[in-house]
């Protein structure tokens, strides 16, 4: 199985959203990491067939979605940015309605919504409107209804936007307990995200694909790029005006601060562990990105 | 559960569909009881038995000829011999003004109707006479084949009238209420981006949302046109009989040959049917809002448009109001006036051209069947098209 972008591209007006991207997805996870704006979600919604593209294609093995059609929707499991729901079903109920538009037989249903809502830890909540969920609910609900038919393709977009960290840890630990047989594409602006489950990482930047990796590939680039030191307050103001600067702790004896910089920044600096932040905060900078 | 039985829950669980319907409803019934006179309720009744009688005389020759001889002129003692028995025999047990009164009635339903066959007869001359176009070999046939005049004395007319714009109003109202959100609704909570990923999303929810609307829309039409029978029963009477259209006040110079019943039932139809055409344009409309609010505006608006062509353009023009003209045509072919059916069916609406003529109906419902056709294609084509922004 094999899903392609073929120069996709989306302008709104005279804005590009998403800038002639060319991806291959094959089996396992894959991280679609950008700010805000970056043109995740506009990206997505032509991957799922709900936006129509100002330009290019989508292929699954060679086909175009829109040529397979149901087909294609049939191996879709899709979870909206603003998730949409009825606020005056039941979450039960919900999930029903969902797969009975999933085509599923109403006892494969009743199974799979149990197995289900146990997992995403709605059982006891099944019974209540989602009109009185919480956002952090309402997601779990999402994530269950994507997950309702097995897809073989799943995107996810932004599911942990609103998640308190109980909730995401726990979404991630769902994540990566699905059978690997399957595409699943995980939008998200937060790196740790996607940092321990995504086998593959896609910068987003402006609508453009920055890198699209394996996450060593990208580990292993940043190698030597990334240092700690530990500064005064100062050097500290002096650094940030000439190297992007990660995380800075104020401890006893100064910042311990982390530094990615082609060169060593500082006398003191030491070559650190590269993580997946830093290769973020390489291709972002640090300052306008929110660390939650 | 079902796709379609879900998407019918969507549109009648909503309560102020429900609470719209029930005020309407009462306030359509105190509309309609105050337009009933119990006097002349009375004096139809009490002449049923007779109504036979009343015919017959008209029918006469020896009366009609007598009474025409006197230009329409007669009182109560002069014709009153040339009358069945029976008659006097019904009327006897009545005393005093009320027994002078029923006479009154009896000779006016007999003079009326002597007049109105000999308007028959010289419209008849005359279309004979004239030329030979489309328009009037049309009228000429209707006119000939048309049932015998009746005297006016079932109570048609007012059980027929209920449909003429109150009734399709009522009706537009609640299925507008009804279906507006059915494709907006979506859009507003967010949801067709999920259902128009699912497998069964686009075209099995389409059709179904349609199918529903179409149930909801007809038994919406059904419901109040019940209520309506019965606030008529109640205030009116039942008919107790059949009769011509032509023997009604409001449609004895209409072309048309069809019987007060069979316009009647022929309304009903109508009024299903055109609910349901109405209830597919606003589900067109829906698939096009974001908002419901202004898919109901803007569904009124349609519907509004129908109705102010139909009712203020039904000009005065000397010819009567039967001729379908260039002006009042949009009107005539309407969904308000398929929903209504008394002015272009009823009064047997003619359009012609010089090549032909042909019952106005009949252009009613062929465009009324383009739009259904029409709005089920692009409501399909917008629901599926829809970019979802977010
Ligand atoms: N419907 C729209 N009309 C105009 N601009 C839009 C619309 N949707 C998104 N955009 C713009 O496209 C860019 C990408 O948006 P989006 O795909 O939502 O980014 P992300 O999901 O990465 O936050 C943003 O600059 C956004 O303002
Ligand atoms: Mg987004």
């Amino acid at each position: 199985m094999k899903l392609e972008t073929h120069n996709l591209t989306k302008n709104y007006g005279e804005k590009c959203a998403v800038d002639n991207v060319n991806l291959e997805f094959e089996q396992g996870i894959y991280g679609l990491l950008g700010p805000n704006g970056a043109g995740k979600t506009t990206l997505i919604k032509m991957i799922v067939g709900i936006l129509p593209p100002t330009k290019g294609t989508v292929t699954l093995d060679d086909t175009l979605i829109s040529k397979l059609d149901e087909k294609y929707r049939d191996l879709l499991g899709y979870m909206p940015q603003d998730i949409g729901y009825y606020r005056t079903f039941t979450a039960k109920q919900f999930l029903e309605y969902i797969a009975l538009l999933k085509g599923l037989e109403p006892k494969e249903a009743e199974k799979k919504i149990d197995t289900l809502l146990d997992m995403v830890g709605l059982s006891d909540a099944k019974g209540k409107r989602l009109g009185q969920f919480s956002g952090g609910m309402i997601r779990r609900v999402g994530i269950a209804q994507a997950l309702l038919n097995d897809p073989k393709i799943l995107v996810l977009d932004e599911p942990t936007a609103g998640l308190d960290p109980k909730e995401r840890i726990h979404f991630r630990n769902i994540l990566s307990e699905l059978s690997l047989d399957r595409i699943v594409i995980l939008s998200t602006h937060i790196v740790s995200d996607v940092e321990s489950i995504a086998g593959k990482v896609i910068l987003l930047r402006l609508g453009k694909v920055i890198t699209f990796d394996t996450n060593e590939n990208l580990l292993h680039s940043m190698e030597g790029k990334v240092w700690d030191a530990t500064v005064t307050h100062q050097e500290l103001d002096r650094l940030k005006t000439q190297f992007t600067i990660g995380n800075a702790f104020q401890k006893d004896s100064g910042f311990e601060v982390r530094i990615v910089s082609d060169v060593k920044p500082t006398e003191n600096a030491t070559p650190a562990e590269p993580s997946l932040e830093d290769v973020f905060i390489y291709h972002f900078g640090g300052l306008d990105y929110d660390n939650i | 559960m079902t796709i379609f039985r879900m998407e019918f829950h969507k549109i009648v669980s909503k309560k102020y569909v429900w609470i719209f319907a029930i005020v309407i409803a009462t306030f359509y019934a105190i509309t309609l009881s105050g337009s009933s006179s119990s006097s002349s309720r009375f004096y139809r009744k009490a002449l049923q038995p007779v109504f036979d009688e009343v015919n017959a005389a008209a029918y006469d020759p020896a009366i009609s000829s007598y009474i025409v001889e006197k230009q329409f002129n007669v009182t109560v003692e002069e014709i009153k011999p040339l009358l069945s028995p029976e008659i006097e025999k019904t009327i006897e047990s009545y005393k005093g003004q009320t027994y002078q009164r029923m006479w009154e009635k009896v000779k006016d339903y007999v003079v009326n109707l002597v007049i109105r066959i000999d308007e028959r007869k010289a419209t008849i001359a005359k279309l004979e006479a004239s030329p030979n176009t489309p328009l009037n070999r049309y009228l000429l046939n209707k006119y000939t084949n048309m049932p015998k005049i009746q005297a006016n004395m079932t109570k048609w007319d007012s059980w027929i009238d209920t449909n003429k714009s109150v009734l399709p109003i009522v009706i537009a109202f609640v299925i507008l209420l009804g279906t507006s959100g059915v494709f907006s609704d979506e859009y507003t909570s967010k949801m067709h981006g999920i259902l128009l990923t699912c497998k069964k999303g686009r075209k099995e929810v389409f059709w179904a949302k349609l199918s529903a609307s179409a149930l909801f829309s007809a038994i919406c039409a059904l419901i109040f046109q019940l209520l309506n029978a019965i606030i008529a029963a109640l205030y009116y009477g039942v008919p107790f009989t059949n009769t011509p259209l032509n023997s009604l006040t409001l449609f004895y110079q209409m072309p048309t040959t069809l019987s007060a019943m069979e316009l009647y039932i022929l309304e009903i139809l109508g009024s299903v049917v055109g609910a349901v055409v109405l209830s597919f344009v606003t589900l067109c409309i829906s698939s096009i809002c974001h908002s419901n609010f202004l898919s109901f505006f803007i569904s009124g608006i349609y519907f509004a448009i129908g109705f102010i062509l139909s009712n203020a353009l039904e000009a005065n023009f000397e010819q009567g109001g039967y001729i379908s003209r260039l002006l009042t045509l949009p009107g005539d072919v309407s969904t308000f006036s398929l929903m209504s059916l008394v002015n272009v069916l009823g009064n047997g609406k003619v359009f012609a051209t010089a090549n032909f003529a042909i019952p106005t109906v009949l252009l009613t419902i062929v465009v009324q069947a383009v739009v259904f056709v029409i709005a089920i294609a692009l409501t399909f084509y917008f629901y599926n098209r829809r970019e979802v922004i977010a």
